[in-house]
């Protein structure tokens, strides 16, 4: 079934949208999570929720031309916040290494008044991605869209531990750079 | 903006680039050749010789309780000395599992609902599992419990297919204490140091202690005290005949009694 008809019947409250969007995209979106939260029954979990978040959000949201990107992201917050929340899955921990190597990327961390909205925010992160050569783009959302490691991003490349770690280094204050020379302030 | 509110944000990015990122790299070499393989090779004996005369009698040994590390990061760290087997003694079903990893691997897309490198089965009941293994010092516990789930999972090198490590889970319901008995089997081709961590962020104690088994064997128990939802872990750590079995126990302050009884019900099995 094509992405628009399942949104129909979204827009229809039919709850056979949510049977039809698994049907399609299921088996993507668990591999997602559980590629985040690492453990199959949390993972299913966090599947199950991203398609009632879904429900709630369809109307007003109307994605037609990218419902897996859609549901992708709701099952990549779902499954963040479960590692955040849930001790016993051990993912705290890496999360929270994630998060720091991110407030490296801030000009300015924590500063409420300088927020960006989602929308100047999205065109900075894109406009900064659109500068980095491929290699270097991919080895970057490996990191911190999928929450690979950095063996895991090694072992992917083909190149040393030492040089994904120097890679993202350089990137974090890359984009640092970017946003502080564009003007913008997180 | 803190930085966990920035990973999250990174969901703002274009799709084309996430599935871009998620496409197989075209290049591929390998890194540990030669002479490097060979100094990796040796370090790996002088730690597992290091550690192995470390070992108490059960086959793990408490490395680190640790509070506070990289200042928020709390939970321990033990090593085991498991034993490598070869891959030629599992069961020919298991071998094939080889084949398809490298499958999984070479035809990945972002769409694909396993990670590379890992295979996973859950519809086995726990016999039909340990038989598609196929691995004679593997021990069954004989456990009077009903099994609420099963799963089988095989990982390897995605490239070869090489198989590393073969995990067996069995979950359990007791009333409101919900257990996980695991059997973690290493092949030869399990190359790292081999090592149990369990850390949070949350603000949780640990306590070990020794209890022997009436096969002779020494079950290490770590404790833990509740977290902020009320619930308590238990975990029961040996090694049997090379294998490394766990006993992963999650219960409330009411069910201390009942936890421990079905704790030490699992470890007087071996």
């Amino acid at each position: 079934m094509e992405d628009g008809q399942i949104i129909d019947l979204f827009l229809a409250r039919d709850e056979t949208a949510i049977q039809r969007a698994a049907e399609k995209y299921g088996l993507r979106l668990r591999a997602l999570a559980l590629h985040i939260v690492q453990e199959p029954q949390t993972a299913e979990e966090c599947e199950n929720d991203a398609y009632l978040a879904a429900w709630n959000a369809i109307p007003p949201h109307e994605p037609r031309d990218y419902l897996y990107a859609f549901l992708a992201r709701i099952v990549r917050n779902i499954a963040l916040n479960r590692c955040r929340d849930q001790s016993r899955l051990k993912r705290g921990a890496f999360v929270a290494e994630l998060s720091r190597e991110m407030e490296e990327c801030l000009p300015a961390p924590d500063d409420l008044e300088s927020r960006l909205n989602d929308m100047v925010l999205q065109e900075a992160l894109n406009g900064f991605l659109g500068t980095l050569g491929e290699e270097k783009r991919n080895i970057f959302l490996r990191r911190y869209w999928y929450l690979d490691s950095v063996a895991e991003i090694a072992k992917r490349f083909c190149i040393s531990q030492s040089k994904v770690k120097t890679t993202l280094f350089r990137v974090r204050n890359q984009l640092r750079k970017y946003l502080e020379k564009e003007g913008y302030t997180l | 903006m803190k930085g966990n509110e920035f990973l999250n944000k990174m969901e703002l990015v274009d799709p084309a680039y996430i599935e871009a990122a998620d496409a197989a790299p075209t290049m591929k070499k390998k890194l540990w050749t030669g002479w490097r393989a060979a100094v990796a090779a040796c370090l790996c004996l002088v730690l597992l010789a290091g550690t192995a005369a470390a070992v108490s009698g059960g086959g793990t040994w408490l490395v680190e309780i640790f509070s506070g590390r990289g200042g928020d990061e709390t939970g321990y760290e033990l090593g085991a000395n498991i034993e490598k087997f070869p891959v030629s003694g599992l069961s020919k079903n298991l071998q094939m599992i080889s084949e398809a990893i490298v499958y999984q691997y070479e035809t990945t897309t972002i769409y694909s609902s396993w990670a590379p490198g890992h295979w996973m089965e859950r519809n086995f009941s726990a016999d039909e599992a340990w038989a598609f293994i196929g691995l004679s010092s593997l021990q069954k516990p004989d456990w009077d419990l009903e099994e609420w789930y099963n799963e089988l999972d095989v990982f390897g090198d995605a490239d070869t297919g090489r198989i590393e490590q073969i995990l067996i889970s069995t979950g359990y319901q007791v009333n409101d204490v919900r257990l996980e008995a695991r059997a973690e089997i290493f092949t030869e081709n399990f190359d790292d140091e081999m090592r149990i961590r369990w850390i949070t962020e949350k603000d949780i104690s640990f306590t070990e202690t020794i209890r022997p088994t009436p096969g002779g064997n020494f079950c290490q128990i770590i404790a833990s005290s509740a977290n902020e939802r009320g619930y308590l872990m238990l975990d029961g750590y040996l090694v049997e005949n090379g294998v490394l079995y766990n006993l992963h126990i999650s219960y409330q302050e009411q069910d201390a009694a009942r936890a421990e009884e079905l704790l030490h019900q699992w470890a007087d099995m071996f």
